[in-house]
């Protein structure tokens, strides 16, 4: 697979999660409610945990997919060094919430956990790409 | 020095505009094709060993600062500090119950379309953490699914027998429910709810009742008047009729049929739906 055929596939995946984002950004904002089949994601966004200091975790979420979007503009090894560390740092945060969802909140968000998903693929990528088009990326940390 | 000099021999001919090559009859022609390019390599002053151990670094400590930001908020959500001003500025989920109510009929201590065809009563303390507990993880769902569509309305009845502090932010809520934000308060009081008679207090009850948009100066005048003191009694005397020996208790029941009690194993969204469905059904 070319780099461009990477960062395109990477682009698409970035732009799902944009799209998750927004959707959870404007129920959070208008009161609604968002389609779930379990009803749990309305238990999830009412809780302490869907919001920082006044800030909507889903916020958060979409401005770090569109930083991850920015990234991958730049076609440098800065734009794969600043991919890794965008895609980490969000699967990081993405854990945690996954872990307050089933052992704090006692209620799964299928949005998030699709979101979770699709960062812990673009992650996954992000190195992959790193690795490949920078041989010795990683070894430092002995990979 | 000589490896200084080759590194930047190296990046000279790295920047190189293309090579022109002289033809045979003297005319230099720029080397035509362009291959498809490999990713390139920026010519940063890091080398891209450091660049990716700063990114690693990087998403450790953004991820790490969000996971201690988050717990902190969340940890800050759960013990308020009561508000020292009348502003709402120390109120936590003003926006939250706003959107939660908003444009949902409300008259006094009931909730929801006057038509609707079943009534959920609940009983409840503002000081009751499994009260909190409904208000926060079944309430939004109930009012989404079945008071905002115009099946059930909800009605509150207040007791106050945890102490002082559920009697004064009892009667000031039943205040403001003259204004009809009574849902509002209450809601507002689950969510910044503290230790046991150590958290209510006049300025608080303020900025709540002024984010719950009321006006606070006519709910004080109003909470120790005879209106809602008698509404108080009121509730406590049908609740001892009902049989209610704790909180949260709710009953449930068609409009002018009979109520029946909800008995529940766990404050989950499934126990009232099974409930509200079948009576809607009937």
């Amino acid at each position: 697979m070319s780099d461009r055929a990477l960062r395109l596939l990477m682009a698409a995946l970035a732009l799902a999660t944009v799209g998750i984002a927004s959707y959870l950004l404007q129920a959070h904002y208008a009161g609604s409610s968002v389609v779930c089949a379990t009803g749990g994601c309305e238990t999830v966004a009412q809780s302490r945990y869907s919001e920082i200091f006044g800030v909507p975790v889903a916020l958060v979420g979409l401005i770090g997919s569109v930083a991850i979007l920015a990234s991958l503009l730049l076609r440098d090894v800065l734009g794969r060094a600043a991919g890794v560390a965008l895609t980490l740092s969000g699967l990081i945060f993405a854990a945690y919430l996954v872990l307050v969802q089933a052992f704090v909140i006692d209620a799964v968000c299928e949005w998030c956990v699709a979101n979770d998903a699709l960062l812990a693929v673009l992650a996954g990528l992000a190195v992959w790409r790193a690795r490949r088009s920078d041989p010795g990326a990683f070894r430092f940390a002995g990979a | 020095m000589a490896s200084k000099s080759k590194r930047r021999a190296g990046n000279r001919s790295h920047v190189q505009a293309p090579a022109r090559r002289a033809t045979p009859r003297g005319r230099a022609v720029v080397a035509p094709k362009r291959r498809e390019q490999p990713p390139s390599r920026s010519s940063l002053p890091v080398s891209p060993q450091r660049l990716y151990a700063y990114a690693l670094a990087f998403a450790a400590l953004v991820g790490a600062l969000l996971i201690g930001l988050s717990l902190i908020s969340a940890h800050r959500d759960s013990t308020p500090t009561p508000a020292s001003s009348p502003s709402t500025s120390g109120v936590l989920g003003a926006s939250q119950t706003a959107a939660l109510l908003g444009g949902i009929p409300q008259r006094g201590n009931v909730l929801g379309s006057p038509t609707a065809p079943v009534r959920l009563i609940e009983y409840a303390d503002p000081q009751c953490p499994y009260c909190a507990v409904y208000a926060r993880d079944v309430l939004p769902t109930l009012i989404r699914d079945y008071v905002r569509p115009g099946k059930v309305q909800l009605v509150f009845r207040g007791l106050w027998f945890l102490g002082r502090d559920s009697g004064i932010a009892l009667s000031t809520a039943t205040a403001a429910g003259q204004q009809n934000r009574f849902w509002n308060v209450m809601e507002l009081l689950y969510r910044n709810q503290g230790p046991e008679n150590a958290w209510v207090n006049d300025p608080l009850l303020r900025s709540i009742v002024t984010a719950a948009g009321a006006d606070a100066d006519r709910a004080f005048a109003a909470r120790k008047g005879p209106a809602v003191l008698s509404k108080i009694d009121r509730w406590s005397a049908l609740a001892q009729a009902e049989g209610v020996n704790g909180v949260p208790a709710f009953f449930y029941g068609r409009r002018g049929g009979q109520l029946n009690r909800l008995a529940l194993t766990a404050i989950a969204v499934p126990e009232f739906r099974a409930a509200l469905d079948g009576a809607l059904q009937k």
